[in-house]
């Protein structure tokens, strides 16, 4: 039962959730919102879960004095500190909002900056014309790059245009192709796993 | 009856599932069906847990930042069991970082699963499968901050990504790990190809499982998905040439 009692549910909702989708019926009308709600309730409740995560994790290299364990109290001490500060002040919390404006979002878009730098690195990794196929690469991604800012139009008129249908053309065919099979591919793993027949995912074959 | 819009999708969906079933009952009876190609990615998964193997170092395994909503992360949690498998078999530690709560006890209980089928429960680290953070940011720093704390010999990077994925992935190119990249999300796959040692595009990654774990279910479900695309490329070609003609018959049955 322990086994079944999942897959049975699983089938159950899935088929559910399919048929609220695709059939035109009043009854069926609110089983996927429904089902929607039920998931969104799970995840909030899961929350709780992370956060036992990250002090079974960091509170155990804190009392094991591990190395760098300052930065796990640390850790520690803003996770339940700004916790508190929510349940205590509520939302509109002036010293909440402050944090979250003023130290989180710049500490975030610092870290998001740096991925100029890396795009840099990988970018001349990638345009190394080793074989034909990065030579290729090379040659559009000069085009693309060119034609994307005033000096491609200054030398030529044609590198925007070729710019242009390199962007709309072989790359959205390539990409269309990737996501419709992509589709595809998710189309069979659900079926799979409404059908029962994909179980990995439960923690037992 | 049928909602407008949903009835292409409908027969589809029909079509598949009773594919899906046909071929599967036929994989089941020993009837042949076709042999699956090699994918040089996964084949490469053995590689990658070799050399943590023989390195005495860890290998981190990232399942994305989709979450139980979406079909990729589904994609990598059998890549996850088999990897998981492998370092149970040869002693070799993994670390799972996750950057979504609700997809945290999932591969928790995929990886401890995996530990125990192999028969080395009692070599689960349960802090080695721990939740970072939700936002992408704070999340990609801290798998950075474990990838050069921890010495991580391979990084495979399997599901669903965002901009965080070049982040990651030229972490670990300059920590000198091996990296295996698999994902679906067309506008990140660039920054796996830049980056990473191999690739699974697309739907490879859906058909890792079969490959992983060829038995009925997944070499028949991999069948059905080629078949799919096939029907799917006749469609494409179907409505071109109608559409040179002058008919939208196929685009008409779409929105049907």
């Amino acid at each position: 039962m322990k086994r079944e009692g999942p897959v049975a549910l699983l089938m159950i909702s899935g088929f559910l959730y399919i048929i609220s989708v695709i059939v035109a019926s009043p009854a069926m009308e609110p089983v996927a919102a429904t089902l929607d709600d039920w998931y969104k309730v799970v995840v909030g409740f899961i929350n709780l879960v992370g956060v036992i995560s990250l002090t079974q994790v960091n509170g155990r290299a804190v009392l094991r004095r591990s190395e760098g364990w300052f930065y796990n109290a640390i850790l520690l001490v803003v996770l339940y500190g700004y916790i508190i500060l929510g349940l205590v002040g509520g939302l509109h919390n002036v010293a909440f909002n402050l944090i979250y404006d003023n130290i989180l979002t710049p500490i975030l878009m610092t870290i998001f900056s740096t991925l100029t730098f890396w795009i840099g690195s990988a970018a001349y990794r990638a345009f190394r014309a080793k074989n034909a196929d990065a030579a290729i690469l090379l040659v559009a991604a000069v085009v693309v790059m060119i034609g994307r800012v005033t000096l491609g139009s200054a030398i030529s008129p044609a590198i925007p245009k070729a710019a242009e249908w390199i962007l709309n053309f072989p790359t959205v065919a390539g990409m269309r192709a990737i996501e419709m099979s992509a589709a595809i591919g998710g189309i069979v793993l659900a079926l799979r796993m409404i059908t029962g027949l994909e179980r990995s995912f439960m923690g037992f074959d | 009856m049928i909602k407008e819009g949903m009835v292409l999708t409908f027969i589809l969906e029909l079509i598949m599932g009773i594919a899906l079933l046909v071929v599967v009952k036929r994989a089941r009876a020993g009837k042949k069906i076709p042999v699956i190609h090699e994918i040089p990615g996964l084949k490469a998964l053995e590689e990658a847990v070799g050399r943590a193997t023989e390195m005495g170092a860890p290998i981190m395994f990232v399942p994305g930042k989709g979450d139980l909503a979406d079909a990729q992360t589904y994609a990598a949690l059998p890549v996850l069991e088999y990897v998981a498998k492998s370092c149970a078999e040869y002693d070799t530690r993994i670390i799972v970082p996750l950057g979504v709560a609700v997809v945290y006890p999932v591969a928790e209980a995929v990886t401890r699963q995996a530990f125990q089928v192999s028969g080395k429960g009692d070599a689960y680290r349960e802090t080695d499968v721990r939740f970072i953070n939700e936002q992408n940011w704070a999340w990609a720093a801290g798998i950075n901050g474990i990838m050069e704390r921890e010495k991580v010999s391979a990084q495979i990077l399997f599901g669903a990504f965002w901009a965080e994925s070049l982040f990651l992935a030229e972490a670990g190119n300059r920590a000198g790990a091996m990296q295996i990249a698999g994902t679906a999300s067309t506008s990140q796959i660039p920054f796996f190809v830049a980056a990473c040692d191999y690739t699974l595009i697309g739907q490879e990654i859906f058909a890792a499982s079969a490959y992983l774990n060829p038995e009925p279910s997944t070499t028949g479900g991999l069948v059905v998905q080629d078949w799919g695309k096939m029907l799917g490329l006749v469609l494409v070609l179907l409505g071109s040439i109608l559409v040179t003609l002058g008919s939208n018959a196929i685009a008409e049955l779409m929105l049907k």
